[in-house]
């Protein structure tokens, strides 16, 4: 489903690479960890399936799509495939949880009947069902990350990619987060989760993909 | 994908969902920023106001300003011509179909010159000569001014034409100065709209990245902004009419009565004079969001 070979990123001509000669791939289905110490390119990693930035240098494929090779008004199309979850949730607080949720279906223009629906399912599948008219402010930093998950998955995307989802979060919460991305690695979605935790992925058995300097090891 | 696509609507139903969502999200802003919001609207109803009052102020004194004389030539012949002497002179001016050629005897310019100056009537001889008072195009006056040396039976001549010169300028002046304090204007205006909207990207900067992250298009995310341009002019616009129909109102009958003692007709301001501020309003509004569109979305 994703699918790197020599991928290379560097931000600035002038400066060193972020990624150097990255090359992996990861199953559909599959929920696999990313670790590594701050600067060492997870989150570059990240942009980069996420659509948000572009290799230097190498392939990238996501889904039978070569990222690099999309063109610009070709991206926003590829990202609504790619879920993503956020430490600090990145929700709209002016937006209704319901309406945070329906984002990424308003975007991609679904009907206002589907959107209910999808929202509606969304939401109580990350336990969050009578939750719908409240707003980001009057829900608990786990409440929120949820609805973060649920925005991420309510366009069945093929892809899910997390960044330090459970950072902000105590060791139950964290747990319970962990549990609910793997549930939709379980329904065929490719989970990719970038997290310093170690403690937390020493106590579950997914892969793990080691970042130090931009290299994987 | 198969669901999805059939989950998803087609492309212009989309679309057209789409731009009431932006429509009701626009309009729901203005209304959460009232201040700023009403502040845009006076500044544009105040844009479109003034340039409409000058235009209808304008249009009302246009016949007085299409009253100006035409340039005038006038040709002092000798004293002791006949009639048929003069006919002569004259006949090739009065053979051109723009100019008209009005002759004054001697006598009758010393009648009229009698009315102003009381000491004529001391004199013992009339010393007016005959005058040929010609009406025309300018050119064609200076062409005959230039041949009178050669003809023979003529003292002398004036051209005049230099002060309906200066009346053209000075309204050709007052034409281009509302012009141009109209664009001055219409200009600010934009600008208004657009550091409006520019604050509002700002403020909403954190939601256009999440709207971008979850595959937001460029027009997607354009769209609710210049929605919200759009609705700023025309309320504005709604401002300035309102405005003028309460100006048109109140110094309707004064304002008439004001043309009747100068003998100047009436006339029914035009339709421009109530279509302008909307169609400008609609303008104004387009422009100042793409402005703002431009300088603060584009650029990321």
């Amino acid at each position: 489903m994703i699918e790197l070979q020599h991928v290379y990123k560097r931000y600035d001509k002038n400066k060193k690479d972020v990624l150097k000669n990255v090359s992996f791939a990861l199953e559909r289905g599959s929920m696999t960890f990313l670790t590594g110490q701050s600067g060492a390119g997870k989150s570059t990693l990240l942009k980069l399936i996420a659509g948000l930035e572009r290799p230097s240098k190498g392939s990238l494929n996501v889904g039978g799509l070569s990222v690099g090779e999309l063109k610009d008004y070709e991206l926003p199309f590829y990202r609504r495939q790619i879920g993503v979850v956020f430490q600090d949730h990145q929700l709209i607080e002016a937006f209704s949880i319901a309406e945070n949720v329906a984002l990424p279906l308003r975007v991609s223009g679904y009907r206002e009947s589907d959107i209910q629906r999808r929202v509606g399912a969304a939401l109580a599948s990350v336990g969050l069902g009578d939750k719908v008219t409240s707003f980001p402010h009057e829900l608990s930093g786990g409440e929120q990350q949820r609805v973060g998950i649920a925005r991420a998955v309510v366009a069945r995307p093929k892809v899910l990619i997390a960044d330090e989802p459970t950072g902000n979060l105590d060791p139950e919460l964290s747990a319970e987060i962990m549990d609910l991305l793997y549930r939709f690695s379980q329904v065929g979605v490719t989970v990719l989760i970038a997290t310093h935790d170690i403690a937390l992925i020493n106590q579950l058995d997914h892969p793990i993909l080691h970042l130090s300097n931009g290299v994987v090891t | 994908m198969s669901k999805t696509q059939s989950a998803q609507q087609s492309r212009f139903t989309a679309w057209a969902e789409h731009n009431k969502f932006c429509l009701r999200d626009a309009w729901s802003r203005q209304r959460k920023e009232l201040g700023r919001s009403i502040i845009t609207w006076v500044v544009i109803g105040f844009s479109l106001w003034l340039p409409t009052v000058l235009y209808a102020l304008l249009v009302q004194l246009e016949p007085l300003l299409e009253q100006s004389p035409t340039p005038q030539l006038n040709v002092y012949l000798e004293q002791d011509l006949t009639s048929n002497e003069i006919d002569q002179i004259t006949a090739p001016w009065r053979a051109v179909p723009e100019l008209s050629v009005r002759i004054i005897t001697p006598d009758e310019a010393l009648a009229a010159t009698e009315r102003q100056i009381d000491l004529i009537g001391a004199m013992t001889q009339n010393p007016m000569p005959y005058t040929a008072v010609i009406s025309g195009p300018s050119d064609q006056l200076q062409a005959i001014a230039g041949g009178l040396s050669q003809l023979d039976h003529v003292d002398g001549y004036q051209l005049d034409e230099d002060w309906i010169k200066r009346w053209n300028w000075l309204v050709g002046l007052g034409q281009r100065g509302i012009l141009f304090i109209s664009i001055i204007l219409l200009l600010g205006a934009i600008a208004t709209v657009g550091n409006t909207i520019g604050l509002t990207i700002i403020s909403r900067k954190h939601e256009i990245e999440v709207m971008t992250l979850v595959g937001a298009t460029r027009s997607f995310i354009r769209r609710p902004f210049l929605y919200y341009g759009v609705i700023s002019g025309i309320l504005g616009a709604l401002m300035s009419l309102v405005l003028f129909l309460a100006l048109v109102i109140t110094l309707y009958s004064p304002w008439q009565q004001l043309l009747h003692s100068y003998q100047i007709p009436a006339t029914d301001l035009p339709l421009i004079s109530w279509v302008f501020a909307p169609i400008m309003g609609v303008i104004i509004g387009t422009f100042g969001a793409l402005v703002a569109c431009s300088r603060y979305l584009d650029k990321d």
